[in-house]
Order: C-alpha cells, then structure tokens, then sequence
C-alpha cells in the first residue's frame, strides 16, 4: 500500500475502518524517511520508539473498539521549535542541541489526542530566523522539487517533508512567512491562522505578537481537519483566544464562491515578481470568477510601502527580548566565564550562529533610548495603520489574493542583491502576521520545470473557516498537489 | 542656606499570595529547598508563558484603594531587560507606562505633626531569584562561584512609588511603618523588612539654594529601619559635604553597607543600563471593571488610622497610647474584647501596653499565640476597677496564669485573691493588729481629725494589703468605722 | 520629528554590551552596514502622518484571562535539574558574584 500517496483523512478511515493499522502505516513512512532523508535532510530527530508505542496503543484501542480521535493513525512531523516530551527540541541551534524537554506543545498533545502519532522533527532555519533553512547546524534541507534548490523557511523540513510525503500533515511556526513560504516553494498547502486561534504554549518563542502556528498539507480537506484539532482555547496560553470555533471540516464542502467578493492586490512593483507566480494569480481570478466571485482590484499604500520595514522593528526588538533567557546556566550551550557577564557572552556567542547574533544585536539596538522613540514606536503605529488597512478591506471583501514570495524557489546558496526583491520577499508575508489575519499559501500548479506555483489568501481576523472555504473552492479547480516524484529527483 | 532634603520612596511588597504571580508555583519558599519551588515559566524554559494570577490582582487593588490610588481598567505589563544571574528571562515583567494604582496618598504623624505623602503609583512586578554564596550543605563557596535559587523568582510584589514629599529620615521610617502597618491590616503582605516581604530603596536629593531640586541618587540595600535611617543622614552629611566643597553630585544609584555605614556608588555597573522598557505581548491588558473595584472596596475593613482615631474618640485615649494599640491589628481587636468585658478602656491601654507586651516581647511571640484571653484578661482588670484586687495582686494573677498555666479563676484562687474570703471574726483580729501597730493614726481618727477620711482609707489599704486582697473593702471599712468611732 | 539615526561603533560597543553578545572587530563593519540598512529601510516609516494613529496594542478579543490561585508542585524538576549545564546540589552554579550582602542587589565584578 503506498500510504505515502494518501491524504491524512483517508489514512484515518482507514484506521477507523480497520482497513490498516496504524503500525502498518507508521512503518510504511519512516521507512520512507528513512531511505530518503540522508539526502533531502528534512527530518533531525526521528522518535520511533515513542511513534511506534504511539501506534500499538492506538491499535490496541481500535481493537477494543473504542471511538476515535480525527486523526486516527496519521503520522506527523513538527519543526523542531516544538516543545516534545523527552524528545530534543533543538531550534536547529547549538544553543540547544542537547535540550529535551518535559513536557508536550499543547498543539502536540492536541494532535496526539486526536490520535495522530508523532514521529520526529524537522529542520529549521536556527531560531526560526531565515527563509531558506539554510541556516540549520543540521545542514540544509532540500527542495523535494528540485534539488538544486532550497525548500524555503523557516519551516522548511516541514514543506519539504510533506511534499516528499514523509507524512500528510506537518506543523510549522510562522513569524512573517515561515509556514507559508516554504510550502510555496515545496508545492504543499500552507496556513498560519489567525492570531489568538491555536495556542502558541511550547512553542520556542520568537516574536510574541507575531508567532502563529499552522498545518503543512497536500490539501485544503486536511488543513481544515488539523484546524480542528488544533484551534481550541488553552489556559496555558493567554493569548489564545477563548471563542467557539467553528467546525473548519464542515467549512470545506462549499463548491461556489456565489456571493463572495474576492480582492487582488495591485500596488507592487509587478517587474519584481516571477511572471509564472503572476500568472498563477489570474488563473486563480479566473477560477474564482467561473465560481460565481465577484473580483475587484485592490491598493494597500501603507501595507505595501511599510509593512516590511514595521515588520522588521517589531520581529527583532522582541527577538532580541526572548532570546535573551538563552544565558547557559539552566538549559542549553555553556561556556564558563571568569565572571557572570563573560560566561553569557561565550555562551551566546558559540551557542548562537551568526544570523541570528545579528538579529539580536539589531533588535537590542532598535529597544535602546532613542532608537525606541525614533524606529519602534513609529512601527507600532504603522502596525496599527495596516491592521485598520486590512480591517477597512475586509469591510466590504472576503479575502485578498496576493502573492507569497516573489520568485520561485532560490537556487541552494543564492544572495539576494536586488533591494527591491528582497523587501518584496517579506512585504507579502509580513502583513498577515502584523494584523493577526488568517492567510493561506495555496499551490495551484507548477511551471514547465516542475517548479510549484501559488497564490496567497488572506481573510479577516478569526474567519479562518471562510478563507479554508474559498482556498478549497479554488483547489477543486486547480487540483491539489500530488506527493513530489523522488525517484526522478534521484533520491528513492 | 540649610538645604532641604528631599526623599521618594520604593517600596515593594511581597503580596500574600498562595502561588506565583504568573505562574502556579508556592509562594512558601522560605526555607525551602532551593529550586523546589520552580517550573518552566518561573525558569524560563523555553516555550512556557505567564498565566496571570487573579488574587495578585485583587491585592494590588486592595491595597490601591487603601491608598486613595485610582484604579485603571486595561492596564498592561511591560519588559524591563537586564541580564543578571537571578532573572532567568532577562527581563522582568512589570507595569511601566499603565500601573494598575495610579496617585493616593498616605497621611503619616512625625511628632505629633499630619502630614500627608502622595504617592506616584502602585504597580505589580514579579520578585527576581536569590543569590547565595554558601550551598545549602554549607560548603562555602570559596573565590569561584555563587549559587541560584530561583524559589523566590516570580514572587508577586507590589511596588508603591512614592512623590518626593518625605523631608526626613523620620519622615521616612513614618512613612514606611505606615505602608507596613496598612499592609498587615489588610493582609496582603506579611510586611516584613528581616524576610525581606518588604523591601524599600530610597531615592534623596537636597534642594539647592534657589529652591530647584538637586541631584538625584538612589539608595538600594536597605533591609531594616534602622537602615534606612542611618543611610538616609548619612546620604544627607555625605551630599552636604560634597555641595559646601563645590563638588557636583552625580546621579547615581548607591549601595548601603551596613556593617560599615556607608552608601557606595555602584557607578561602572549601571551606567550601561537601559532597560529597553516595551509592552508585554504574551499578556493582554487587565480588565478590573468598575463593579469588581466596587465589589473589593466593600471588602476593605477599618483603616489602621480609621481605627486610631475611633479608639481616640471612643476610649477617651491619648494619640500615643492609640497608636501603639491600633499598630497590630491583633493588638487592637485584643483591646477592644478586653474592654468590651467591661474593663476600662484606660486601664486596659495600660495592662496592654505595658504587662502584656513585656510578656510578648519576652516570649517572643505574637497576641494571638497570647496564653491569656482578652476576656479573662478583661475580667481581671475590671476587679481592679471594682477595687475587688489591687494592681499588684492582679499581677500577681497573671503571673499565675502564666508560670502555672491557669484559668483565671484557678489564679485568683491560688493568690488569695478572692474578695471576701477573709472576713468576720478573722478579718476583726487582723485589723485588730493593724490598729495596734498604727496606734497614732488610729488615736487621730478617733479624735475626729481625720476630716478628709484619708487617715481611715490608709488604714484600710494597709489592711487590704495585709490580707492580700481577699477582704471585701467595704466591710474593712465598716469595721474601721465601728472600732474607731 | 524625523530622527534619521546612525548606528557608529561607539553605540555598537555599548548595543554588545547590553545584549551580552561578542563581536570580533573584524565584523564591526558588515554589522554596522547591516543595521544601517535596516534603519535607512525603516527612515521612510517615521515620515507618515501619525497624528490620528494609536499604537498597535493588543490582537486578540478578550482581556488578560487570571488563574485562580492555587499552588501546583511541577513534578519534572528533577529532570530539568539533570540537564542544567551548570547545576550544583539544588542549585544552578554562576561565577563568583561579589555581593554587599546576603540579599545581594546588583553588584558583580
Ligand atoms: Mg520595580
Ligand atoms: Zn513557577
């Protein structure tokens, strides 16, 4: 049975229908990770021993007859910024790459509670800073696409392990584009929710107003099933929202888009953008208007202008604060000192790479007297003139199509020289997470080379069920994406 | 010119909570095995995130409205970021901009004299950890190394900032006594400087000789009364000395050292800081609506100067005796129980604050772990008012009470001083004997010289002393009466 | 007011300090052009109208949610304990801080 081809639903009726075990299907994919994965290195850590305990307890529930959970069987990968029980959290940093934990992300126990077994951690850009998981001291991950390039980040084993179909369903954590980038370039589905909609307790912070975590999958019907197991109030976790949810699965069985009015961003400099990215939006207006959508074109000037610029200020000024605690004394690399002050700098000098020393020290700097009252507080503001934007939008609009990142996915190793790319490669991702809106990277196609596609979906704050109804609208048209064929890429 | 001292207060206040202020961990750490009294949010584990804990905020507005603060709804935290061993986040969570208690006052009496302290703010923060330089096993750390225990780390405070409105050291300690006293009233801290549930640093400055405000140097370390007074005249002599030289004071902060007496500038250390304030994103702003403030204010009881001033009013007290009866909580429901049996108020004032407080101190405990009720208490001064007993024998009552863990019946008893034990025949043949020892006087009774009646009355105490109180006084006095008349 | 900052060494030393990082001299230069690019970015952001701009404050619905207060013991301690780079006994062990005192307020060397 090639159970790496089936989506995470089918998986679990087949559990539920006693089609397979979950033991079969377990078995089945870390064999598949573990032929592929000295090549594509998307997986650090891989806790068989616990998946497989997972595994025989479930199966000996199902043979008790008991009733359950969603995710019956399926197994799963997580970026390793997730808290796991007696499993190595490392961020992909030497800082802590003998940390384990005590205890489960509360997204972790969720997924296990709706019997989704876990298998391991993938690899990250160190502290989930970068696009390129470039910057792991586990090495690069590639692209199961093309292995010339590289899978996005920071979330980029989970992309990448999706699209080499390790497993159906992965999580990843998203700052300003870390879950929807890399399955942009890794041809997966990608969604960072709503700020306030899954708890973020366990989660290696990053930046704390900023950090959404969200579900990599092949299709929109998953996603929506990983949001219901997933978006749930958490008293370990004041920020996250105590509203009732919606039931995300029942919002993806909509087959039109009568009545919804859908808005396309304008205002960017297009020359900046891939050509096939841009198509790939106007064959998706195009979708969208053959489903009975009404398609306006939008301008978001301060978005547009700002938003990079206000992402930066506010993503590394708290950076610099969370990543402080990281001193070698209770958890993590140690260096001795001949007095307090010297032990912390040789810890988090060695224990730190160089990204993300640089980003502390930016961060430390924009916090300072001075710089605060000059660059931070503006960007608080700004950040607050492109929430309204978004809000006064979505008055009127049910969600915004833009794109993700404006090229395809970059060659291994390749520096960015061109300004205007490189501000347009956050500017798109950046505004969902500073006004806490829901977004979706959707795949709808690939180019010639094989190369995905895809379009970004935005929608208002906690409508995260109509923005999965739209994207899955869309994805009947244009297809979900099929599981990247490795013996072409050489790797099986 | 004599230059004017002017003092502000910090004072912060371990709130009497039973667990962290944002996270679930003990707030019983003294004494404690270090480290025992941690988990992932008070370590800093990676992941974890502050829970807000609710009777922390109910105290800080408790304790707000005994101040006369206003309390503000959507207040927020912040992040204030230093890196030091004890501060496992590197950043201490704390109001900044919003604190939830903002102006108040406290009125304060410095010989005899009002005067009334406004106050900044008051703000809630978590405690930092404890350093220690000897392990628990008592190994003495030697040159190499300290020691962390984050027990204490995230312990609730309450940080009440005072205006520069304190002109003295007395002022100063006024002012601090009251807060603590305010505090024990309404139990939201234990108030203790030895502990160190209450901790202040003093910020002073002399006002230069055209009235504008001098240079500002904080004092940090001063862990006791006595302390904060000494460091207080000695910032004062040192700034008088250094300003009659010319110098040019810096603003600084400054440690006491009290085994030396001095405050040193910590100057090399600080001047690097800044504390890179910015708003707490991983709590959202404390709601504290109108009818929950209303709700707390009703709960609140006597104020500690409400009270001195009623016992003033009511007992017919002077502000001195009142004020050492009202400074204990305890003390004051004591005294009022004692009165409330029928004693009166002015002697109960006396006995209190002198017998039973000579006992405590000696003992070393509180009233309420006190042997002898205020009733029975109560019981055995109101005998003195019916002049049943003399003082000295109701001490001598007490004594009993005390030495042979007695009721105060059983204490009479064994005394003697049960009034009318000795009487008819018996008391005849002792007063007999006294007048034959005090033929003199008796021969002026007789004679009617004794106008006033103060000849028989000393007579009669002398028999009442010989009997150790256990004659009726009254009857004394008529067989006086019938043998001398 | 538009404030146009530089970051010069000067600062940089004093932002090193601050955030308990090292930088070798040789990489001043790369991180100065660095954050000054990144502030030159952010240059155009201060000259918006903020006149009728509050600041970004909060993104979720409710209030600060409060825990009842009640004490938990944290059962894992030991385990935490285990892996402490630097633990002693009960305690995490620091380099000598010389402190006035038992209570010990900031002072090291
Ligand atoms: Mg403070
Ligand atoms: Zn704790």
């Amino acid at each position: 049975m090639e159970f790496y081809k089936l989506s995470a639903k089918e998986i679990a009726d087949g559990v539920r229908g006693k089609k397979w075990t979950a033991k079969e299907v377990l078995t089945s994919f870390l064999t598949r990770i573990k032929t592929c994965d000295s090549k594509l290195n998307a997986v650090v850590t891989l806790c068989e021993k616990n998946a497989h305990e997972d595994a025989k307890k479930l199966d000996e529930a199902i043979a008790r007859g008991e009733t359950l959970g969603l995710l019956a069987g399926v197994p799963f990968l997580v970026k390793d910024n997730f808290c796991t029980d007696g499993i190595r959290t490392t961020c992909a940093s030497k800082m802590l790459h003998d940390w384990i934990p005590s205890y489960d992300a509360t997204a972790i126990k969720n997924m296990k509670m709706a019997g989704a077994i876990l298998m391991g951690k993938t690899n990250m850009d160190e502290f989930a800073m970068g696009n390129t998981t470039e910057s792991s001291i586990f090495g690069p991950t590639l692209n199961p696409r093309d292995l010339t390039r590289v899978p996005g980040g920071s979330s980029g084993g989970s992309a990448a392990a999706v699209a080499a179909g390790y497993c159906p369903i992965a999580l990843g954590s998203d700052t300003g584009g870390s879950i929807r980038q890399p399955a942009a370039f890794c041809g997966v589905q990608g969604m960072k929710p709503s700020y306030g909609q899954i708890s973020r307790y366990g989660i290696v912070g990053y930046v704390s107003s900023l950090d959404q975590i969200g579900p990599i999958t092949r299709n929109i019907n998953d996603m929506a099933i990983v949001m219901d197991v997933l978006a749930k109030a958490d008293e370990n976790d004041s920020t996250c929202d105590a509203y009732d949810r919606p039931s995300f699965s029942a919002a993806v069985k909509k087959t039109d888009l009568k009545g919804k009015k859908i808005a396309v961003l304008t205002g960017f400099d297009k020359e900046c953008v891939d050509k096939s990215l841009l198509d790939a939006i106007n064959t998706t207006v195009q979708f969208c208007c053959e489903a009975g959508a009404e398609i306006i074109e939008v301008n978001l000037p301060t978005a547009n202008k700002h938003a990079v610029a206000c992402y930066y200020m506010i993503a590394l000024g708290d950076a610099s604060s969370k990543l402080a605690c990281y001193d070698g004394m209770r958890y993590g690399y140690h260096e001795d000192g001949k007095n307090l002050f010297e032990m912390y700098k040789k810890s988090r000098n060695k224990g730190f790479g160089n990204e993300v020393r640089r980003r502390i020290l930016i961060g430390t700097c924009i916090l300072t007297r001075g710089y605060y009252e000059n660059y931070y507080v503006p960007a608080v503001k700004v950040r607050q003139m492109i929430a309204d934007e978004y809000a006064d939008l979505f008055k009127t609009v049910d969600a915004l199509i833009c794109p993700i990142s404006p090229t395809l996915p970059y060659k291994k190793g390749y520096v960015e020289d061109d300004s205007a790319t490189i501000y347009l490669r956050d500017v798109f991702t950046s505004t969902a997470n500073l006004a806490g809106l829901p977004s979706i990277s959707l795949n709808v196609g690939f180019t010639p080379e094989g190369l995905p596609t895809n379009i970004q979906l935005l929608g208002p704050r906690f409508d995260d069920e109509n923005l999965l109804s739209i994207a899955s609208v869309i994805e009947n048209y244009a297809g979900s994406p099929s599981v990247a064929d490795l013996s072409v890429e050489g790797v099986l | 010119m004599k230059r004017q001292v002017v003092i502000g207060l910090e004072i912060h206040l371990q709130l009497k909570t039973m667990s962290k202020l944002f996270c679930s961990c003990s707030t019983d750490y003294i004494g404690a095995i270090p480290n025992t009294n941690v988990c992932p949010i008070c370590l800093a584990v990676p992941g974890s995130l502050p829970l807000l804990n609710d009777r922390a905020v109910e105290l800080a507005v408790k304790l707000g409205l005994a101040l006369h603060c206003d309390i503000q709804d959507n207040t927020r935290f912040h992040r204030k970021h230093y890196f030091y061993a004890d501060l496992p986040k590197a950043y201490q969570i704390t109001q900044f901009e919003y604190p939830i208690a903002a102006g108040g006052y406290v009125d304060i009496i410095v010989e005899g004299k009002h005067k009334r302290v406004h106050l900044d703010h008051l703000h809630l923060e978590e405690d930092a950890g404890k350093l220690v330089h000897q392990t628990s096993d008592g190994r003495l750390s030697g040159a190499a190394h300290s020691f962390v225990d984050y027990n204490r780390g995230g312990m609730p405070l309450s940080e009440i900032v005072s205006q520069p409105d304190i002109n003295s050291s007395a002022e100063a300690i006024a002012y601090v006594e009251q807060i603590r006293q305010l505090a024990r009233y309404l139990k939201v801290s234990d108030g203790e400087m030895e502990s160190g549930s209450l901790r202040a640093d003093v910020n002073i400055s002399l006002s230069n000789n055209d009235g504008s405000l001098g240079t500002r140097v904080e004092i940090k370390n001063v862990n006791s009364l006595k302390s904060i007074e000494r460091a207080i005249e000695y910032e004062i002599a040192r700034q008088n000395k250094a300003l009659d030289n010319g110098e040019k004071l810096i603003q600084e902060t400054r440690l006491w050292d009290d085994a030396t007496g001095v405050t040193r500038s910590m100057r090399g250390k600080e001047s690097a800081s800044d504390y890179r304030y910015y708003l707490e994103m991983d709590l959202a702003p404390i709601e504290v609506k109108p009818e929950y403030i209303k709700k707390i204010y009703q709960s609140l009881t006597e104020m500690p100067w409400e009270k001195r001033d009623r016992f003033i009013e009511q007992y017919k007290i002077s502000l001195e005796e009142s004020q050492q009866l009202t400074e204990q909580l305890e003390i004051a429901n004591y005294f009022e129980e004692c009165v409330k049996e029928g004693a009166s108020p002015g002697k109960s004032a006396n006995w209190i604050r002198s017998e039973v407080q000579s006992i405590l101190r000696e003992q070393k405990i509180d009233i309420i772990n006190f042997q002898v009720s205020a009733s029975e208490l109560g019981k055995l001064i109101k005998k003195i008012d019916n002049r049943d007993i003399s003082n000295t024998q109701a001490k001598d009552v007490l004594s009993a009470m005390l030495d042979k863990n007695l009721t105060l019946d059983n204490a009479l008893e064994e005394c003697g001083a049960i009034t009318g034990r000795i009487t008819g025949e018996a008391l005849e043949i002792i007063i007999k004997k006294i007048i034959g020892c005090e033929s003199e006087t008796a021969e002026i009774i007789r004679s009617g010289q004794d106008i006033k009646g103060a000849k028989i009355k000393f007579l009669q105490g002398l028999v009442m002393r010989e009997t150790r109180g256990s004659a009726d006084p009254i009857e004394v006095l008529n067989i006086l009466n019938v043998k001398l008349n | 007011m538009i404030k146009k900052m530089i970051m010069d060494e000067t600062r940089l030393k004093e932002v090193l300090e601050l955030s308990k990082i090292g930088l070798p001299e040789t990489e001043f230069k790369e991180v100065l052009d660095r954050v000054n690019g990144v502030l030159r970015m952010c240059d155009e952001m201060q000259e918006l109208n903020f006149a009728n701009t509050r600041s970004f404050e909060w993104n979720i619905k409710k209030a600060c949610p409060r825990r009842v207060d009640s004490p938990k013991k944290w059962d894992k301690r030991d385990a935490f304990l285990n892996q402490a780079p630097v633990r002693d006994g009960d305690f995490f062990r620091v380099p000598r801080i010389i402190a006035l005192d038992e209570d010990n307020e900031l002072i090291g060397d």
